[in-house]
């Protein structure tokens, strides 16, 4: 009760989850099934595997750190102008995020709920929200993470699970037809379901109790996300077969909408589905800026992140707006995807080789 | 622990904001009753086409596209408790629109009353055969665009006018289209009414490239019946119709027979009948490719018990009376399966999912073939049927 | 030409002259009650009983005496000569707060009898054993140096002692305090449980803990607080079991109030808990014994106050306000659905209304077919938007259910009668209210009842309007943003330390074992460990 606050190792597994478990549950069977046909779920295991080799290796450059966040040791490994910049690119990159769901969001919603209302309406909301959440740091944070994971997004995987109740079990041959090549190309729009543990670890880790157990806790954390992507795309593999998925921008919520469950009150999945998908992508954005707003404070070395939260939400409202329509928003999405590619997949490793060179040299001395 | 001003600005930033909201918001409020629930829609060719630019009032006004389609669509027509059991008015309302694009007749229902269509609760989607026949591709682009439009929507096609099916009067006292929609969950139990197509298996199929078949729907006596199925090729016209003996052994085909009472004359005295019931059906299709050539076998155990024997001499428990009535009901069935195939392949139309079935089990043969399938492949492929029927009992009686 | 109109003697002139006159009188008058104002206010300063010194003359000590209380009725002194000790004496008490039996018979009537071994004065330091030791028949008594102690005593309701040539007051305990009878907890009735409530006696409700925990860890420590009423408070908890900082800290918070008087416990509570500008209470006031019996062992600690019958635990946290003493009473998968329900409840009490309106004016498209066309049907020539229907309801259920807690309770049931039966029927009758919006707000009533916590309640209540505005501006994406607003803000709140979220919230999974008496009751054999939050010095709570 009264020790000091930590991260506990549920508490970060929680944290992990979210972060990744936001938007990309409705778009990414539409963005895998274009390359990879039926063997679409496929891809989506193989995008967790390479997932994994990241999250080793935020991992591991965190653990040379133990007392620095990302913003810390980017500094102290690539000294301090250099530093500053990789920073500044990856708040950049960070805040890219929130701005590119949100807008998905507000776009899926407007046209299942709220027709009429316009962006700036739900945006605005939407903002306010993070605004009061981030406004008693981090611990309040992850306590509502933890209410609203053990609350929601329970209710919304089983509504995941109801849409088991009509696919069709054709929907998933032939099995690797088109070799594995298709496969392995269909994991690079998948990445960015994955993208959040490694931002995770980079953020929270000064603050976890116990520091050994983060790779266990974390692992099974990406496994068990790439079981629940890997089920939604089964799911809606099922429901739609691949050339209607891939057709379709928004697949998981018209696979919802096609099931229906006669003479109960639930009739029809997709308006609850779609209700319990606004608390799980919430709690997901909460994260994120979060991220961005603890960036920007250890860059510029402020000791709260309170009144950022408050300077930073304007202009997020205002880059979601100022995209004028869909397809930029799916252009800069892909931009933003492979910009997180080379994050995890080519800036982590050197990083983390960088980190172990100066260790290995600090020890010979 | 707690800054006191910091709090009251956000406090008052919540108030100023919620009361802005409540001056300017409400941008989608619609109070139920004043929303058009359609929940039937009939598409038809328009009587007597006008020339274009030309329409009165309720017809829509179209920039471009001829005055084609009358979309005719029923909303229930909402009353007070007691009105209910007198009944007197219809229960219905029914609006329609002439034009060419679905969304701006729709729009053109739209200003024709207060209550605008919503499309959420849609039930069943009916098409004239005049309008099948020249394709319904097209039609269903606004269906799957439309987002309140639901995928679940049953689709039907009428040989007569669509639009006669929502406006005629039933027998039960209860709105068209639902009547229609409660109608079509039975017809799993009744192996001659075709399988219902939903608007997604047809979005799904169009989106394929396969053929696909639609129950057809009569409207007799203020009752509905959908023995007949309409065949469907890749493009979305209608090029044929099944009837019932075809629908049964396209069920068989396409293994979505799931019970269902036949009869045969009796073997032991052929004036009378001897019916079988299907209760447990396993059925395999599988599609076999050797070098070029391509053939289907389609095994089944139709396991199922004595329904009737109206030859009451003949005791039900004699295996070699039971094994008759084996063997003629699985002719019977051989020959129902046999004359649906031989109907698609004449309508060179694949509605029995054996395309798909080979690129699931031969995708490199199916690359092969798969533009040419509907044309030439399938018409000249043939098909081994080996059913066997088991009687489990013979019911109460020897 | 105007000065003569003002002089000459006609009516109107002579009728002003007598008003002015008769204005001038009333004016004297004022001044009259003025002065005698001042004149009081003069004689009745406010008094520092610290300021006074004890003398030894008894006359002088009198005076003083005299002065500090003397303007107030109730204040009796006598005065006598203690026969044996041939010296001049008085006794001084209040009435009404003393036991007058007592000082008849143990204190005047012992002193005025002739000593047995002869008449003979004591030097003035002796005096006092001399009257303890042979002459006063009670059990506990004291001397008091200084005056302002022994105001204070006296306005407690103990008598004083005061003899000629002591320096020095003679304190004798006789409070006798009229006081309720130990009755049924009003609020919080149950069915199998105890059924001693507390009173506004703090010692009485000490002796209710007591009885229940005859063990010498049960530690009471008294707080005065209240500048100008020196009220009673008492932190009470259990020695080897609370957390000693959780202890040390509601002491700590306590003495840091400085008010002139605590007007009851409501205020105290709201001085001291983490976040006083929240609507959800982090102290839990109960009125069962038995209730706070189990905080104690659990390790919470207690805060009674004088003139009260609840009593606060600290830390709560949410979950406590959904249980119940006789949860544990009932078997315990019985209790588990009855506390689930309770959870159930809170979430339809506050959000039921919105979610109604949402739905049926936002998103038709989550309500069965049928269903939307039955709730049509009865929507069908109601005037109000359903929002305005709902918001005149809910108006009207908050209006009856006030009216009922505040009337007497002849009037109440008459209440219920007319609002209930009469309002409802007419309004969906006259076609001003649709009959399922009657019946979701009165589901929403039944639901609200269902929740144990009268306090909880409220904030359900207080909750739902917010809730529905939301979900008549944006739908269920209000009602959902809704929900997420009030989750933020209770897992901001904290209770001593303790987030308020806290058992639901487990850190990992060796906590999950507080869950067992969260939205469920385990079998009592699985309650075998104090919950962890509250970091009890000792964990075990049965061997097995």
């Amino acid at each position: 009760m009264i020790s000091f606050p930590r991260v506990s190792m549920l508490q970060f597994f929680i944290i992990c989850f979210i972060s990744a478990f936001g938007v990309s549950m409705t778009t990414l069977p539409g963005a895998v099934a274009d390359a990879a046909k039926e063997d679409m779920w496929l891809t989506v295991v193989v995008g967790g595997v390479i997932f994994l080799f990241t999250f080793w290796t935020a991992t591991k450059l965190a653990s040379y750190f133990p007392q620095n966040t990302c913003i810390e040791y980017h500094r102290i490994i690539l000294g301090p102008v250099l530093g500053e910049v990789v920073n500044v690119f990856l708040v950049v990159l960070l805040a890219t995020v929130p701005i590119v769901s949100i807008r998905s969001f507000v776009v899926a919603l407007k046209i299942y709920l709220l027709d009429l209302t316009p962006n700036f309406a739900v945006i605005v909301v939407l903002m306010v929200f993070f605004i009061y959440a981030t406004q008693y740091g981090l611990f309040p944070i992850i306590r509502m993470q933890q209410i609203i994971f053990m609350s929601f997004h329970m209710l919304f995987l089983m509504i995941v699970l109801l849409g088991l109740l009509s696919i069709k079990t054709i929907n998933y041959l032939p099995f690797l037809a088109q070799g594995f090549i298709p496969v392995l190309k269909g994991a690079i729009p998948s990445w960015y379901a994955y993208v959040g543990p490694e931002f995770a670890v980079g953020f929270f880790y000064p603050f976890i109790s116990m520091k050994n157990q983060v790779l266990k806790w974390g692992l099974a954390c990406i496994a068990v996300l790439t079981g629940v992507y890997t089920l939604i795309t089964l799911i809606v593999q099922g429901i739609l077969g691949s050339a209607d998925t891939a057709h379709n921008l928004v697949p998981t919520i018209i696979a919802y909408r096609s099931v229906e469950i006669p003479d109960t009150f639930i009739e029809r999945l997709d308006g609850y589905f779609f209700i319990f998908w606004i608390p799980v992508f919430t709690a997901c954005m909460l994260i994120w800026v979060y991220f961005v707003s603890s960036g920007i404070k250890q860059i510029l070395k402020l000791e709260y992140n309170r009144p950022i939260v408050v300077l930073v939400a304007p202009f997020l409202v205002y880059f979601v707006i100022v995209v004028p329509n869909f397809q930029t928003a799916q252009q800069i999405s892909q931009w933003v995807n492979y910009a997180f590619l080379a994050w995890g997949l080519g800036i982590l490793p050197i990083l983390l080789t960088l980190a172990w060179w100066k260790e290995k040299r600090r020890n010979v001395c | 622990m707690l800054k006191k001003g910091h709090l009251h600005t956000v406090i008052l930033a919540g108030v100023i904001f919620l009361m802005s909201f409540m001056v300017t918001g409400c941008w989608d409020r619609k109070e139920i009753e004043n929303r058009g629930f359609v929940l039937g829609g009939a598409i038809d060719k328009v009587i007597t086409p006008a020339p274009k630019g030309e329409y009165d009032l309720p017809h829509v006004t179209q920039e471009a596209g001829e005055r084609k389609y009358k979309v005719t669509v029923e909303m229930p027509r909402f009353k007070k408790g007691e009105e209910n059991v007198t009944g007197g008015k219809e229960n219905h309302y029914i609006f329609s629109g002439e034009g060419e694009s679905m969304f701006q007749i729709v729009r053109a229902i739209g200003a024709k009353t207060y209550f605008s269509p919503f499309f959420e609760d849609l039930q069943v989607l009916i098409f004239s055969e005049a309008v099948a026949r020249e394709g319904i591709k097209d039609l269903l682009d606004f269906g799957l665009r439309n987002p309140t439009m639901r995928r679940g929507v049953k689709v039907f096609v009428t040989p007569g006018r669509a639009e006669d099916i929502l406006k005629g009067k039933m027998q039960v006292a209860e709105i068209n289209s639902i009547f229609i929609a409660k109608t079509s969950q039975n017809v799993k139990m009744t192996p001659r009414f075709a399988t219902v197509t939903s608007l997604g298996e047809v979005a799904q199929a169009i989106r394929a490239k396969r053929s696909f078949g639609v129950a057809e729907i009569v409207m007799e006596n203020g009752d509905v019946k959908l023995t007949k199925g309409a065949i469907f090729n890749a493009e979305g016209k209608m090029v044929g119709e099944l009837d019932e003996w075809e629908i049964v052994g396209g069920k068989i085909i396409r293994r979505v027979l799931k019970e269902g009472a036949f009869s045969i004359p009796n073997p032991a005295n052929p004036e009378k009948l001897a019916v079988f019931e299907v209760v447990e059906p396993r059925i395999k299709v599988n599609s076999h490719v050797d070098g070029d050539k391509l053939w289907f076998t389609l095994e089944a155990e139709l396991a199922g018990h004595l329904g009737e024997n109206t030859e009451t001499e003949q005791k039900a428990l004699d295996p070699v009376f039971l094994m008759a009535v084996e063997r003629a009901m699985a002719d019977e069935f051989t020959r129902m399966v046999q004359v649906a195939y031989h109907k698609h392949q004449e309508l060179r139309a694949d509605a029995l999912g054996l395309g798909s079935l080979v690129y699931r089990q031969h995708p490199e043969y199916w690359n092969m073939v798969k533009d040419r399938w509907d044309e030439e492949v399938f018409p000249q492929t043939p098909i081994d049927v080996n059913i066997k029927v088991i009687i489990r009992r013979p019911g109460m009686i020897s | 030409m105007d000065d003569n109109k003002e002089n000459s003697p006609t009516v109107e002139n002579i009728a002003a002259k007598l008003k002015n006159f008769k204005s001038l009188i009333t004016h004297v008058r004022d001044v009259e009650d003025e002065a005698e104002v001042v004149a009081r206010s003069l004689s009745e300063q406010y008094v520092y009983p610290e300021t006074y010194q004890l003398e030894a003359s008894l006359a002088s000590n009198l005076k003083h005496l005299q002065e500090i209380l003397s303007d107030s009725y109730d204040f009796h002194f006598r005065e006598f000569i203690i026969a044996a000790l041939n010296r001049q004496a008085a006794v001084v008490f209040i009435e009404g707060m003393s036991n007058q039996e007592l000082i008849n018979r143990q204190i005047i009537g012992k002193l005025l009898l002739p000593s047995a071994t002869g008449q003979g004065d004591k030097p003035d330091n002796e005096v006092f054993g001399y009257l303890k030791n042979a002459l006063l028949a009670v059990a506990s008594l004291s001397m008091e140096d200084v005056m302002g102690e022994a105001v204070k005593r006296v306005l407690a309701g103990d008598t004083l002692l005061l003899i000629d040539g002591v320096t020095g007051i003679i304190v004798i305990e006789s409070r006798k305090m009229e006081a309720r009878a130990i009755s049924e907890p009003e609020t919080e009735t149950n069915i199998r449980g105890s059924r001693d409530g507390f009173v506004e006696s703090i010692q009485t409700n000490i002796t209710l803990l007591r009885r229940r925990l005859k063990n010498p860890n049960l530690i009471t420590k008294k707080v005065t607080i209240g500048v100008r009423s020196e009220t009673d408070f008492a932190v009470v908890y259990f020695r080897g079991i609370a957390h000693p900082r959780l202890a040390y800290e509601v002491e700590q918070r306590l003495r840091k109030i400085k008010i002139d008087v605590p007007n009851g416990i409501g205020v105290i509570q709201g001085l001291m808990e983490d976040h006083p500008y929240s609507p959800f209470p982090t102290l839990l006031a109960t009125e069962r014994p038995d209730k706070v019996v189990a905080g104690l062992v659990e390790g919470k600690v207690a805060i009674m106050m004088d003139g009260i019958p609840f009593i606060l635990l600290a830390p709560a946290t949410l979950s406590d306000f959904f249980q119940t003493s006789d949860d544990y009473n009932e078997k315990w998968v019985v209790a588990s659905i009855i506390r689930l329900s309770r959870y159930v409840s809170a979430v339809f009490a506050m959000a039921t209304p919105a979610i109604f309106v949402a739905i049926t004016t936002f998103n038709p498209g989550l309500l069965p077919m049928l269903l939307t066309v039955t709730v049509a049907n009865t929507r069908l020539g109601i005037p109000f938007p359903a929002f305005i229907e709902a918001l005149v309801m809910i108006i009207l259920l908050e209006i009856l259910q006030e009216a009922g807690v505040r009337l007497p309770k002849t009037i109440g049931p008459a209440v219920s009668i007319v609002g209930g039966l009469v309002v409802g029927e007419a309004t969906v009758r006259a076609g001003l209210v649709s009959a399922p919006m009657v019946i979701v707000i009165a589901f929403t009533a039944i639901a609200s009842f269902n929740i144990a916590n009268y306090r909880l309640n409220l904030i359900v209540r207080l909750f739902r309007i917010p809730l529905m505005l939301l979900g008549a501006t944006l739908g269920m994406f209000g009602v959902m943003m809704g929900f997420l607003v009030m989750i933020a803000h209770l897992s901001m709140l904290e209770s001593f330390g303790v987030p308020y979220l806290t058992p639901m919230i487990q850190k990992n999974s060796q906590q999950l074992s507080d869950i067992k008496d969260t939205f469920v009751v385990a079998p009592p054999s699985f309650m075998d460990e104090r919950p962890q939050y509250l970091t009890p010095e000792d964990a075990k709570r049965q061997e097995k």
